[in-house]
C-alpha cells in the first residue's frame, strides 16, 4: 500500500471507506455534472473532461450497483490513466496525522484481475475498522460492473 | 489405537457448529468478545468481516463456512480466537477464528487418544478424543493456503 498524506472519507449508505490521495481526486457537486436520467442507470452522471466525459458510478455500501437520484456529490479519481467517479453520501478530507492506517489485504481470492479492493484499514478504539480502497482495483471493479450491466 | 505420550500441551477448545477446534495456546494471541465487524464487500462468505484488535485490522473467519457448512449469525456468547500469523504470512497478518462460545482450556497429555474423523473436515492435521468428544487440531499450513490462495 502506497503511503498517503491525506485520505478522503467516502460514506456509502452509512458505511465509511477511505480513498488515499496516492491517486488524485476531485469532488464535484451534482449541479456541475451531466445527469443520467435513464431509469435503473448504474452511471448516475458524467463529468466533462478534455478528452470526453468521465462516468460517476452509483453503488451501495457493499459496492453493488444502485440506481438512485437523491444524491449531491461525487468524487472523481484517477487510476490506470482513467478518470472515474463515485457517488457518495458523505465526503470528508482527513489529514494523515488524524488517520492511522495499517496494511490489510483481505483473505480470499482477489475479486478483480487488478487485485483486492482494499489495501489497508483504519482502526480506532470502539469503532469498526474503516477499509481503505486500492484505487486501481476499485476502478477496474467499477468498469467491469459497467461492462456486465 | 495408541495414546499420546508426549509432554503435555496446553490448548484451547474452540466450539464451532461442526467439529470443535483444538488450538495450541502457543498459536493464540488472545480471545476477545465479538464486536461489530467491518464487512468486506465481495469477500468469500467465510470471511465474516474485519475486527479492530489492538489497533490492527484482523480478518475474522468462520471455520464452519470455510468447510462448506451453512454457518449462522453469531450469538451474544460468540468469541474470536485471535491467532498469530499463519505459516508464511506477514508478521502483521493475525487472523481470527469465530468461536460459538467461550473457548475452554484443555491439556493434551497421555490420557488423550487420537481419533478418526470424516474426510469432509478439511484443514485438520489430527483429531483427538476428549472424553466422548472429538476435536480437530487445524493444519495451519493448509489453512494458510485456503485463506490466502496464490499468495
Amino acid at each position: 500500500m502506497a503511503e498517503s498524506r491525506q485520505y478522503l472519507r467516502v460514506g456509502l449508505m452509512g458505511v465509511d471507506y477511505l480513498l488515499p490521495n496516492s491517486t488524485s481526486y476531485v469532488i464535484e457537486k451534482r449541479e456541475h455534472l451531466e445527469i443520467n436520467d435513464a431509469p435503473g442507470a448504474f452511471i448516475a452522471a458524467w463529468q466533462a473532461t478534455p478528452s470526453g466525459r468521465a462516468p460517476a458510478y452509483s453503488v451501495d455500501a457493499n459496492l453493488n450497483p444502485l440506481s438512485r437520484h437523491a444524491w449531491q456529490r461525487a468524487v472523481f479519481f484517477q487510476a490506470g490513466g482513467q478518470t472515474l467517479g463515485l457517488i457518495a453520501d458523505e465526503l470528508q478530507l482527513l489529514a494523515r496525522e488524524d488517520v492511522r492506517v495499517e496494511p490489510f489485504t483481505p483473505p480470499g481470492a482477489a475479486p478483480t484481475p487488478a487485485g483486492h479492493l482494499f489495501g489497508g484499514a483504519w482502526v480506532r478504539g470502539g469503532h469498526a475498522p474503516v477499509l481503505v480502497f486500492e484505487p486501481g482495483a476499485l476502478a477496474d471493479y467499477l468498469m467491469r460492473l459497467e461492462a456486465a450491466a | 489405537m495408541s495414546a499420546i505420550t508426549r509432554d503435555p500441551v496446553h490448548a484451547l477448545e474452540v466450539p464451532t457448529d461442526n467439529l470443535p477446534l483444538l488450538l495450541p495456546s502457543a498459536c493464540l494471541a488472545e480471545v476477545v468478545a465479538l464486536p461489530r465487524l467491518a464487512r468486506v464487500p465481495h469477500a468469500p462468505p467465510w470471511l465474516l468481516g474485519v475486527l479492530g484488535w489492538r489497533l490492527r485490522p484482523v480478518p475474522v473467519v468462520s471455520y464452519d463456512i470455510l468447510v462448506g457448512g451453512a454457518g449462522h449469525t453469531p450469538g451474544p456468547r460468540a468469541r474470536v480466537a485471535v491467532l498469530y500469523p499463519l505459516p508464511g504470512r506477514k508478521p502483521w497478518e493475525f487472523v481470527g477464528i469465530l468461536s460459538a462460545s467461550e473457548p475452554q482450556s484443555r491439556i493434551i497429555d497421555s490420557g488423550v487418544a487420537p481419533a478418526a474423523i470424516d474426510d469432509s473436515f478439511r484443514y485438520i492435521a489430527a483429531a483427538l478424543k476428549f472424553d466422548e468428544r472429538t476435536v480437530g487440531v487445524p493444519d495451519f499450513m493448509a489453512l494458510a493456503k485456503a485463506l490466502y490462495p496464490g499468495r
